[in-house]
């Protein structure tokens, strides 16, 4: 009875802590919307500033004056930007985002057929960085000497390996040369699980080399921070062994600036997929955005825009809630 | 400059730089061949003395390629870090420098532009601008302004903060001036440092676009579309592949060095090289026999010597400490800081700092040798037998961790019990350590805690483990005068509640003065008196202990009295005298003091003195 009494205060966060943390969230919900805007405007006004005419450069230069005109009517071409801008900005209200120039479709149809393969990728490389890369900061921080200065050099290598040539050596040596997995192409989970893992590996693993080993240095160095702190020794005082201190305690704090850096490592992912993508031959929304580049397909690209944009919002919000998690002392502020 | 060619890494770095940049410049007097000359007899053929790096799928010397294509792989990205630059620095200074609104605005934009996703951004404005590269290199260069900023802004408002600024500001220099006269100047490191890292990325970015076709027009070379070829003809021949994404990457790694050398020279080392762990073992001579631990007593200390590695010489911070606490007695070990007093309490539970180590002498607790104890059997002993609280109350508690399940583990730690069981007797400690509220504290955050508050938390945790010992580091100083008092009261209770023996580490003769029954007083790594406090008070017979007395506050009669402050400073450890530690300092020093080590000598009963001019006295 009196045990059942005290467990209470053990759980949950305090009311005042939700509140805290609700605020949190509504705060990043307001700074979202100005990064939408911008996206989607700058987009928008670039459309504005193209030289020529958009309708020639899809239907050629043999086409006659009259059917370039009539092309700019149907897609609106002959409006002012502004008047575009809030047409464009309704129908994204309603999950629309034009049509492909290049190919006829809804945009949001063929962006979403690529979504989810980009992903599966971008998901997996977030998983093996952040578990790898803390891994392995830890075991640097814990071990010191050879294993630090492994860790240093190997992500100095990672940083300037461009990924695109690790993806091609990667590609070549896995797929091309021992045929373990295959080189190019994407398959769906709903074709054949096994099939999915295997497309997915090496992209992944190409992705997850370069924010690897900089999460790596920054657990690294966090942790080495942390374990030098006054609470350490008093777990220690308290006779906790020294792998409960690690997993239960060091691990927990050294995080937190590990995690306040994830967001800028979230949007290098986000470039660093459009390259991978590339190589790898995987209709993702990387692809989509080159060949739409390559197209001069204006309603893909500022589609892919604003999905990544999205995504970078989604994932922040996540960040913040990760962040107020771990650190107790950010849900007051 | 200098200072960067001394550094092996950064100077290398820095000539193989040079050395790229400069070759291809010079590519068209360097290179042996003409970029695009092509030879198909001679496809793809691999190094050899013609062809230093082999040839391509149309039988084009890669060598020269790669020299015509660094051009405008390293033109465009000095467009982009000019780009950067020119936008960011000033910025960045204007921001931390004029503070208010124009700081919130610049951050609040770079926050933004933070989370724009550059690479997306850049092929929407090449898809807008068709094969106008030019414009997507500005853009880019402004994608990469907001971490410059911010970094710029914290390294102005550093600046700004310091006295010379605000000395140039008083006497009416005008703002301007003062940014480009003495801001900038001082920022000239961050600035290159993210010079470089800027050209690493943007190198990086405008190979990742010639990859995907968007750089230079073919047949003309750069290095990201000889990639993109090479990856056509990998299954003939590797050697493109090797050489272009090689030297993209030598490049990149040089500049990447290079900001890390630039780095460590100005803003100072930022990637610890220390090791965090204390080497195992130090070298010293090996100390003289200690003599038997006391019989009876709880805890005894026998020519306990401590040491750190200074590089190859081991430095000694405690020479030849002897002390003994019996069952249930309280302790107090006084000096400066300095005097190694806390590194004798460290000790007693293997928890010395900064590569510190036990060289020499005994610990013997409950008749059993714990000197250099280690894995579970040190861990029954911290918080078992031996309980210790640190110094900063708060600090000392992990911020990520509430109370109660702290002290639960601490807890589980020593007696195997079920969670339950656990919270209920974390709620019974707090209560002992008379914290009002106990349930809403075990709910509390340490930063939810006042000081006082995390003090009795510290106290409740020390008891968790039902130690027989408990050592308190300057358990008040970090505390206001009225709780500090209340603490005091609380240990003392405490101990003739519990029976628990008390070391209290302090430089506060009040402190010891209210709590302890005998005193030990430390001096430069020695034990230099000990005696009951009564008479330690009352009757001082070493030189150092009454000047401590003398400048200790609690003494002084109403604060209208100047303290005398002894004088001179400590001397460090590694600087000790030979003979009298003290004797610099002593008013009463004598050619006798600095002749030979003092011994520290009975004076009479249960009282022993370090000093020629305390008379030793028979033992009868």
């Amino acid at each position: 009875m009196e045990g059942h009494h005290a467990k209470r205060y053990f759980r949950g966060l305090p009311a005042a802590g939700y509140r805290a943390m609700w605020w949190l969230i509504a705060r990043r919900l307001i700074l979202a919307i100005p990064l939408l805007f911008i996206v989607s405007f700058l987009s928008f006004a670039l459309v504005a500033l193209t030289p020529g005419d958009p309708a020639v450069s899809i239907l050629g230069s043999y086409a006659t004056k009259a059917q370039d005109a009539a092309l700019d009517r149907q897609l609106g071409f002959n409006q002012p930007v502004l008047v575009q801008y809030g047409r464009w900005l309704g129908k994204m209200a309603h999950g629309n985002l034009g049509t492909s120039l290049a190919s006829a479709q809804s945009v949001t149809t063929e962006l979403n057929s690529a979504l989810g393969v980009t992903l599966c990728l971008v998901l997996g490389a977030t998983l093996v960085t952040a578990a790898g890369g803390v891994a392995l900061g830890t075991l640097s921080a814990i071990r010191g000497g050879a294993v630090g200065r492994v860790t240093d050099a190997v992500a100095m290598l990672g940083f300037a390996i461009p990924a695109f040539w690790l993806g091609l050596v990667l590609r070549d040596l896995f797929a091309v040369r021992w045929h373990l997995v295959p080189a190019t192409g994407y398959e769906p989970f709903t074709q054949s699980a096994a099939g999915w893992a295997e497309s997915l590996i090496l992209p992944v693993a190409t992705l997850a080399a370069a924010g690897m080993t900089g999460i790596a240095k920054q657990t690294r160095d966090s942790m080495r921070d942390t374990l030098a702190r006054d609470y350490i020794d008093a777990l220690r005082a308290d006779g906790v062994p020294e792998w409960r201190i690690i997993a239960r305690h060091a691990l927990r704090n050294a995080a937190i600036p590990v995690v306040t850096m994830l967001g800028t490592f979230f949007v290098g992912l986000l470039g660093g997929t459009v390259l991978v993508e590339s190589v790898f031959a995987m209709p993702g929304l990387g692809s989509l955005a080159v060949t739409a580049t390559t197209e001069h397909d204006l309603p893909v690209i500022v589609g892919v825009a604003v999905y990544f944009a999205v995504g970078v919002v989604v994932v922040n919000l996540l960040i913040d809630v990760l962040y107020g998690w771990l650190d107790p002392r950010a849900r007051v502020a | 400059m200098t200072a960067l060619l001394r550094r092996p890494v950064g100077a290398a770095a820095f000539i193989i730089l040079l050395l790229i940049v400069a070759a291809c410049a010079a590519a068209p007097w360097l290179a042996p061949y003409h970029p695009d000359a092509a030879s198909l007899g001679d496809a793809l053929a691999g190094p050899s003395a013609r062809h230093w790096l082999g040839t391509d799928e149309l039988g084009r010397d890669i060598l020269s390629r790669l020299l015509y294509g660094g051009r405008p792989a390293l033109l465009d990205s000095l467009l982009v870090v000019t780009v950067t630059l020119a936008i960011g620095v000033p910025a960045g200074l204007l921001a931390g420098f004029l503070g208010g609104w124009a700081d919130r605005l610049t951050m609040q934009v770079a926050d933004v532009g933070l989370a724009l996703p550059a690479m997306v951004i850049v092929l929407v404005v090449l898809s807008v601008f068709q094969g106008k590269l030019t414009i997507a290199l500005i853009v880019m260069g402004i994608l990469l302004v907001p971490p410059l900023v911010r970094i710029v802004r914290s390294a102005a408002l550093a600046v700004r903060s310091e006295l010379f600024v605000d000395a140039a500001r008083v006497s009416g220099v005008p703002p301007a001036r003062i940014v480009f006269r003495h801001v900038l100047p001082r920022l000239r490191g961050t600035i290159l440092v993210q010079a470089s890292l800027v050209a690493a990325l943007s190198l990086l970015f405008t190979t990742g676009l010639a990859y995907l076709g968007f750089g230079a027009t073919p047949p003309s070379p750069s290095w990201g579309s000889m990639t993109a070829e090479a990856s056509q003809t990998l299954a003939q021949s590797p050697w493109l592949l090797i050489a272009s994404g090689g030297v993209i990457g030598l490049t990149v790694l040089c500049l990447g060095l290079l900001s890390d050398a630039i780095r460590d020279l100005t803003v100072g080392s930022w990637s610890g090289s220390g090791d965090v762990r204390p080497r195992a073992a130090v070298s010293g001579a090996p100390a003289p026999d200690p003599g038997p631990a006391e019989a009876g007593a709880l805890l005894s200390v026998r020519g306990l010597t401590i040491a750190f590695q200074r590089g190859a010489r081991a430095v000694p911070v405690v020479s030849d400490v002897s002390l003994d606490i019996r069952a249930g007695e309280a302790v107090g070990l006084v000096g400066e800081s300095g005097s190694g007093k806390t590194s004798v309490a460290r000790s007693l539970i293997g928890l010395l700092r900064g590569g510190a180590a036990v060289t020499g002498g005994r610990i013997v607790f409950d008749g059993a040798d714990v000197t250099g104890l280690a894995g579970a059997a040190a861990r029954r002993l911290r918080g078992g037998q031996i309980a210790f609280i640190a110094q900063e109350p708060v600090a000392a508690l992990d911020p990520t961790c509430r109370i109660g399940p702290l002290l639960a583990q601490a807890v589980r730690c020593h007696d195997r019990m079920p969670a339950a069981a656990a919270r209920q007797r974390v709620l019974e400690l707090l209560v002992m350590a008379r914290l009002p509220d106990p349930e809403r504290v075990a709910r509390c955050y340490p930063h939810e805690l006042s000081g006082g508050m995390a003090q009795r938390v510290a106290v409740a945790r020390a008891l968790a483990g039902r130690p027989r010992l408990l050592i308190a580091d300057e358990p008040t100083a970090a505390l206001d005068v009225t709780v500090q008092a209340e603490i005091i009261a609380l240990l003392r209770t405490l101990q003739q509640e519990t029976g628990l023996a008390i070391l209290v580490v302090s430089h506060d003769w009040g402190v010891v003065a209210e709590l302890c029954d005998r005193a030990v007083v430390m001096y430069a790594g020695q034990v230099v008196e000990e005696a009951p406090v009564a008479e330690l008070l009352g009757s001082a017979a070493h030189p150092y202990t009454r000047l401590l007395l003398a400048a200790n506050p609690a003494h002084a009669a109403d604060g209208a009295q100047q303290l005398p402050a002894i004088p001179g400073t400590i001397p460090v450890p590694g600087e000790w005298p030979a003979a009298c530690h003290f004797s610099p300092r002593c008013p009463q020093a004598t050619d006798g003091c600095t002749a030979s080590p003092i011994p520290l000598l009975d004076t009479g009963p249960a009282r022993r003195s370090r000093c020629i001019l305390t008379a030793p006295v028979r033992q009868p």
